[in-house]
């Protein structure tokens, strides 16, 4: 076959080829980006930040209230009152609701903030507020 | 100014208050300015019985609190990087939402 000929084959060939038109196939999609079989690389997204359980979230509490340098650390349970069991006063339940603000990143009103007399009542504010990490 | 004698409740809403606006400091030595003088502060006069005397410190907190958040604003606004010192890893994840 000549080189011309050739040429002029595959003109023709091009000319009268049906190309099917560009479609997406929205069903076929999910299946593509969870691939299967032996050689399927798995494809990673981030999760988000899990959920504090009420768990963590008392014992981060603790932990705040461990830190600060006023609380016998010996005395401390989640429900020891600020005032009457640690010896503390208001100012130092300010300083202690400002520390559990800044220990989740989060801002409680004045009413929650006074309400907080023990550690439980903390990590319950706290647990209520859903931006809280 | 105010002269006004301040309530127990008003009195320690200035003190959070004074303790929220430190928070805004990007400069470590100011935040932590900031919130000790607020907490020396608030010690020192924790026993004021001259209720003139006790104006006036309320008086007083409420204009560095002016103070606080305006320098706050603007110490915001120009941010460095942070110093040694607050590179502290937390167990708890304190500062891994912190850049």
């Amino acid at each position: 076959m000549s080189i011309t000929l050739r040429f002029a084959t595959r003109a023709a060939a091009i000319a009268t080829a049906k190309f099917p038109r560009a479609t997406f196939n929205f069903a076929a999609a999910p299946r593509a980006a969870f691939p299967s079989g032996p050689f399927a690389q798995p494809r990673f997204y981030s999760a988000g930040a899990a959920e504090l359980s009420k768990e963590q979230v008392q014992e981060r509490v603790l932990n705040v209230l461990r830190d600060f340098d006023k609380v016998d650390a010996s005395k401390l349970t989640l429900d020891s009152h600020f005032i009457t069991d640690l010896g503390l006063d208001s100012l130092d339940q300010v300083e202690i609701t400002i520390a559990v603000e800044e220990e989740f990143n989060i801002e409680l009103s004045d009413k929650d903030a006074d309400d907080i007399l023990t550690a439980r009542a903390a990590a319950e504010k706290v647990f209520a507020n859903k931006v809280a990490m | 100014m105010t002269t006004t004698l301040p309530t127990r409740a008003q009195a320690l809403e200035l003190y959070r208050a004074l303790l929220r606006s430190a928070r805004q400091f990007s400069n470590y030595n100011f935040r932590n300015y900031v919130a000790r003088r607020a907490t020396d502060a608030f010690r020192a006069n924790q026993t004021l019985s001259d209720s003139a005397a006790r104006a006036a410190a309320y008086a007083n907190g409420l204009a560095e609190l002016g103070v606080a958040r305006r320098q706050g604003a603007i110490d915001a606004m120009y941010r460095s990087e942070r110093l040694v010192v607050e590179k502290t890893s937390r167990p708890s994840g304190y500062n891994v939402y912190r850049e």
